[in-house]
């Protein structure tokens, strides 16, 4: 029998698994845990098995500050500005173009660029009018993600109109569910 | 203290499970997540000291150990071989850390760490596959600055590369590279598939599963999703080719359709033997 920390750090690894299957099989629906209601629980899922103090998070617009407050406290991440964060927290609906004001990385070191993280009310494989193709994909997937509007969609186009330069996207519902858009996957449709 | 102890976390408290501190599998993880945005583009990382030397397997093992969960059944095979010293004291190591089952069979496994070769049998979705790469620079043949090399890919300028498999044709009329084949992986970044031969280097295109790639002495992690483009880079008049095995078969298990090993006798005579010990050993069960 495993100890409360021992468990803790099993059931990280069994999240960061689920978050690697996501993204390299972009569009695809994966599940954190099964015991999700809330965001913040999603959320704080998502930041238990990738966020320390040596990497830095932002809230993309007012409503998200205090989400990023508790994950700052839960797991010792610095909160840094928008333009330099690694790691970005924005609810769908007041995300606000953020792809566009975020760090894109740089031709040597395109790794040097922000993730972020879409709060989304729910999420399903198929019904959604934009195709994704590319890596992970095997022809296209049209995932639904409710609540994200053609400004956002445009934004996150944009940012990733010059690969390797981009950022990578991870939508999250409350009850624990993820999808994940990395830079490679290319949008196709009326963005 | 015992050996065990140490290993989980000292003083007989087992606080910790498998081996890393958190600060290391989270660095390792975020790396991951990037190599897989950007397939075949190297992420430098912080890898840390390993149990074991480096150059044995430790980029490998710090990957394993960071998305490793205890219902996994890993297989950890050296050169396609399930019974060497390394295979085995790798698979041992993650028996005491993460309390996970292990077996010689690709198919059983969910996690397969190897050194230098990619199983036969096709894997499948729900599989991933690591591989412990030497030098993980597929340009350093042709530039040795990693300053330039980094501005190589950053300018998709892979010029020198190609002139340096032209000059191979020109001088020999084959290209020399009997292993670590340079690939272009989506169309974009050049890659070193890491030393597999060139029979194991298909396999990683469009393939159902994840492959990972991991240098721990030179700090780079990087990957091939799953249904991704990995071409050789090859010439429209001088083809990419795998190695040819015509008339001859394995020496155990009779398979004329595997990589082959050839073993030379003290009288000069050649035998030949499946390199995936574990395919092997199942035909002939």
């Amino acid at each position: 029998m495993h100890n409360i920390a021992v468990m803790a750090t099993i059931e990280e690894h069994r999240v960061f698994r689920t978050i690697l299957q996501a993204v390299s099989r972009p569009g695809t629906v994966h599940r954190l845990a099964p015991t999700p209601t809330r965001h913040l629980e999603s959320l704080s899922l998502f930041a238990r098995a990738l966020l320390d103090p040596e990497t830095s998070v932002a809230a993309a617009s007012t409503g998200s500050v205090e989400l990023v407050t508790e994950i700052a406290k839960g797991t010792g991440c610095r909160i840094a500005s928008m333009d330099v964060a690694r790691w970005i927290v924005a609810y769908a609906t007041s995300a606000d173009g953020v792809c566009a004001k975020v760090s894109r990385g740089s031709p040597d070191y395109p790794d040097e660029s922000a993730s972020v993280v879409y709060l989304v009310e729910s999420l399903s494989e198929t019904g959604g009018d934009i195709g994704w193709s590319g890596p992970g994909i095997p022809v296209v997937r049209r995932p639904s993600i409710p609540g994200l509007d053609r400004n956002e969609w445009r934004s996150i186009r944009h940012a990733n109109s010059s690969y390797p330069l981009g950022v990578d996207c991870f939508f999250l519902d409350p009850q624990g569910r993820i999808v994940a858009l990395p830079r490679s996957t290319r949008l196709q449709g009326d963005v | 203290m015992l050996a065990g102890e140490w290993l989980s976390g000292g003083a007989g408290r087992k606080t910790t499970w498998g081996f890393l501190d958190d600060g290391a599998k989270k660095d390792v993880r975020r790396a991951l997540l990037k190599a897989v945005a950007i397939p075949g583009y190297q992420v430098p990382y912080g890898s840390r000291e390993m149990p074991l030397a480096r150059g044995w397997g430790t980029g490998g093992i710090q990957i394993t150990l960071s998305l490793l969960s205890p219902e996994d059944v890993v297989k950890v095979i050296d050169q396609g071989c399930d019974g060497s010293v390394n295979a085995v004291n790798i698979k041992k190591f993650y028996e005491r850390v993460g309390g996970v089952e292990t077996t010689t069979d690709t198919r059983e496994a969910t996690l397969i760490q190897t050194r230098h070769r990619i199983p036969e049998e096709r894997m499948d979705a729900g599989q991933i596959l690591v591989l412990q790469v030497p030098y993980p620079e597929a340009l350093r043949e042709v530039e040795p600055s990693e300053a330039n090399t980094r501005r190589m890919h950053a300018e998709a300028d892979y010029a020198r590369m190609w002139l340096h498999l032209y000059e191979d044709v020109v001088h020999y009329g084959e290209i020399r590279l009997a292993y670590r084949y340079p690939c272009t992986v989506n169309g974009r970044h050049v890659m070193d598939p890491s030393p597999i031969p060139r029979w194991d280097v298909p396999k990683l295109h469009m393939a159902d599963t994840l492959f990972l790639f991991g240098a721990g002495r030179e700090h780079r992690i990087y990957a091939v999703p799953p249904h991704t483009r990995v071409e050789p880079l090859e010439f429209e008049d001088h083809k990419f080719r795998v190695e040819d095995f015509h008339g001859k078969s394995c020496s155990r298990c009779g398979a004329t359709d595997t990589f082959l090993d050839e073993i030379l006798g003290p009288d000069g005579t050649r035998t030949f033997y499946c390199s995936d010990t574990g395919y092997c050993d199942k035909r002939r069960r």
